[in-house]
């Protein structure tokens, strides 16, 4: 060996050692995430960058907000072999193709060493799976309820709907009384289109009806599924959904509801933020129940959706750091400290909350929903949203074709027919999501 | 002399030529942004010709096309013609007509959404109060795209008026004056002068024109997303789903050269006319 090559080998060396002291000092573990306000920005700067660092010194993770366009950069990045090492998908469909291409990590060791597989609720692990191998796990689930005024209720005397023949009289009522009976609108934000059309299809056709087209056992075209149609396109004819429907956003309809413009709101239970904003400085009181449902449908009924799904990058540098990061996230600690700031977006699926200290108050209507939904669930009588368990291309065309339906450009027929078309071929393809 | 093109023969290269090769390859493929590209022939071409929200979209943008070639060049014209004619007031009349295109494209949406044309808070609202029944042109499928070309038309007829201003001032003031001597109107100078002697601007306009139409996105996809039913879907939103939201990015390559197409076929006919014109 000449002078020149063990000086040079005594430098790689070095650098070397260097390089593996550095890894072993600090790791960074980055994670995209969407657009946020500056509250919020700082709510997760403190509970979840500040958390982390706080339990776990040796790893840092970096939250990186890249506007509402993150899904598109994250799959550009993922192509070019680059990305961030927590994968923040919208929800299980994208997260099976993101896994069908490769650039996920298999979750199985991690699930089984840190102990998800025994701290969630099994059903939305299951929605991670993709031929019988982990590779996401829902963040934070969603749950379909009727939500309503309690005070304008128990003036007027009415009582919660538990069936739909019970919430068309209703309907009916408040109608005659110049109410909008459902709490809806479209404006700027069509997709909200996709959410009664999850509501209407669960709690008229039900969920084991939804089960078996999802499986590709029943057509879409099945009379189950036309009877709800039909049912649907008339509520909305009758007025239910307000005269104004395309010019209102959903929100200032769920605001109308505190006054009793509008009556009742088949909503997401990210609604629970409105409840914060619209009822809780009015001084007025929101209830939550389950949506009704037909005859032959079980009770109580929560469509379920997922959000988002948490993966590791498969060329992540730091795989073991970054599990740790979601790790944390399904954490009492975490869970405590996030839900009571920020109610309905971090219902991370932990399958027991009863230990879990909350640090601030959490209002009794949101520990009560939240209980009522994880009993549902448990008890298997959950619904299917449409955002989380159909295929991106039926997706898209229920947004527009619920458009179609309402405004005569479709009979439930023609509507179903499209969707068949359209799911047959994307269920072929092996795009429709695990289902629970 | 090409290392003088270099710099911006680079640029364009990279910028433009290398894109605009890979949408193209990119149409023969099936690719949902994630896995390799599959080479698929012509079946993405099948697939949008075969589907009727496509003939939808492109049916919008030629009457899209068709409103922007007459509405906003007729006032853009008239406008330009009356600045012209005046002289006291003219710059702030050019800023006023002006200001509509320097507010961003999401601001002019959302002031015409929520209150010109909104039922509850807009000013079509307030006049349904007072008795005078205004629908949301936006709510309607029989009116939702002439609703959002009206808030475009809005945005846009200051800046042609600008333009042609500029041209105007470029006609010798001999000749507006003898034709003035000899008895001409307004609409009479405004026939047989200004418009043959501005000719060659307002064909550009128009061809920039055909072009715009086709590209048309943003005003569509914040006032309406391409609803309701489909009635306001223009192709530039229908590609911008296809590629975004079914993660069919091949058959939104296929979408986008349709608009391409439509865009170059307007640009040779223009190299064509000013070509016949050089050559008289």
């Amino acid at each position: 060996m000449t002078k020149f090559t063990r000086s040079l080998s005594g430098v790689a060396f070095a650098a070397m050692t260097l390089m593996a002291s550095g890894q072993a000092m600090a790791q960074t573990v980055s994670w995209w995430y969407e657009a946020l306000t500056p509250e919020q920005q700082k709510l997760l700067d403190d509970k979840l960058v500040g958390g982390f660092a706080a339990s776990h010194p040796g790893v840092t993770l970096e939250l990186e907000y890249r506007g509402n366009a993150v899904e598109n950069q994250q799959r550009l990045a993922l192509m070019s072999g680059g990305g961030p090492d927590i994968i923040n998908s919208n929800g299980p469909a994208t997260a099976l193709a993101t896994a069908k291409a490769g650039q996920l990590l298999a979750l199985d060791d991690y699930a089984a060493k840190l102990g998800w597989d025994k701290r969630l609720i099994p059903m939305f692990l299951s929605l991670g799976k993709v031929d019988g191998v982990l590779y996401s796990i829902p963040k934070n689930y969603e749950a379909m309820g009727l939500f309503y005024n309690a005070d304008i209720f128990a003036a007027k005397g009415w009582t919660a709907p538990k069936t739909v023949a019970e919430m068309e009289a209703l309907a009916d009522t408040m109608l005659a009384e110049g109410m909008t009976p459902f709490v809806a609108g479209n404006a700027g934000f069509r997709p909200a289109n996709e959410q009664f059309f999850t509501v209407a299809l669960n709690q008229l056709a039900g969920p084991a009806a939804i089960r078996e087209a999802l499986a590709g056992t029943r057509p879409w075209t099945d009379p189950v599924f036309v009877e709800a149609m039909t049912r649907f396109k008339a509520w909305y004819d009758k007025g239910y959904y307000g005269k104004d429907y395309f010019s209102t956003s959903t929100i200032d309809a769920f605001a109308g509801m505190v006054t009793g413009k509008t009556g009742m709101a088949p909503q997401g239970t990210w609604a629970f933020s409105w409840v914060k904003d619209y009822f809780d400085p009015a001084g007025a009181n929101a209830a939550f129940t389950s949506i009704p449902v037909a005859e032959g449908v079980p009770y109580p009924l929560f469509p379920i959706g997922v959000g988002s799904a948490l993966s590791i990058n498969a060329k992540s540098a730091n795989p073991d750091a970054a599990a740790q990061v979601i790790d944390y996230i399904f954490s009492g600690d975490f869970y405590g400290a996030v839900v009571p700031q920020w109610q309905g977006e971090w219902n991370v699926p932990l399958a027991d909350l009863s230990g879990i200290a909350m640090q601030g108050e959490v209002t009794p209507l949101y520990k009560e929903a939240t209980t009522m939904i994880a009993d549902a669930i448990a008890d298997g009588s959950y619904g299917y949203t449409t955002w989380t368990f159909w295929p991106p291309r039926s997706e898209q065309y229920i947004i527009s074709g619920v458009e179609e339906l309402w405004l005569n450009k479709a009979t439930p027929e023609q509507f179903l027919a499209g969707l068949q078309e359209i799911f047959a071929g994307e269920l072929a393809e092996g795009s429709v999501p695990p289902l629970p | 002399m090409w290392l003088f093109a270099l710099p911006a023969l680079s640029i364009n290269v990279v910028i433009i030529l290398i894109p605009a090769l890979l949408t193209i390859a990119l149409a023969f493929c099936q690719w949902d942004g994630l896995s390799m590209p599959v080479f698929v022939g012509l079946a993405n071409f099948n697939a949008v010709f075969a589907d009727r929200v496509f003939w939808i979209a492109l049916g919008n943008n030629i009457k899209w096309t068709l409103i922007f070639l007459t509405v906003p060049i007729a006032i853009g014209l008239f406008a330009a013609t009356l600045l012209l004619l005046i002289h006291r007031g003219r710059t702030l009349f050019q800023i006023v007509y002006f200001m509509p295109v320097v507010v961003a494209t999401a601001i002019t949406a959302r002031v015409w959404q929520g209150m010109i044309y909104n039922p509850n808070t807009g000013v079509f609202g307030l006049l349904q109060r007072f008795g005078i029944e205004l629908a949301d042109p936006l709510a309607h499928t029989e009116t939702a795209l002439y609703g959002i070309a009206a808030v475009d038309l809005w945005h846009w007829w200051g800046f042609l008026a600008v333009i042609f201003l500029a041209a105007l001032r470029q006609v010798p003031q001999e000749m507006v004056e003898a034709a003035r001597l000899d008895g001409a109107g307004f609409f009479g100078l405004l026939r047989h002068i200004l418009i043959p002697a501005i000719a060659p601007t307002i064909k550009l306009m128009m061809v920039m024109t055909v072009i715009w139409s086709f590209l048309v996105f943003d005003f569509v996809y914040i006032l309406t997303q391409g609803g309701p039913a489909y009635s306001s879907e223009v192709l530039s939103t229908l590609a911008y789903r296809n590629a975004f939201f079914e993660f069919d990015l091949g058959r939104a390559a296929a979408v986008a050269l349709v608009i391409a197409l439509f865009g170059l076929t307007a640009t040779f006919a223009y190299v064509r006319l000013q070509a016949r014109e050089g050559a008289n």
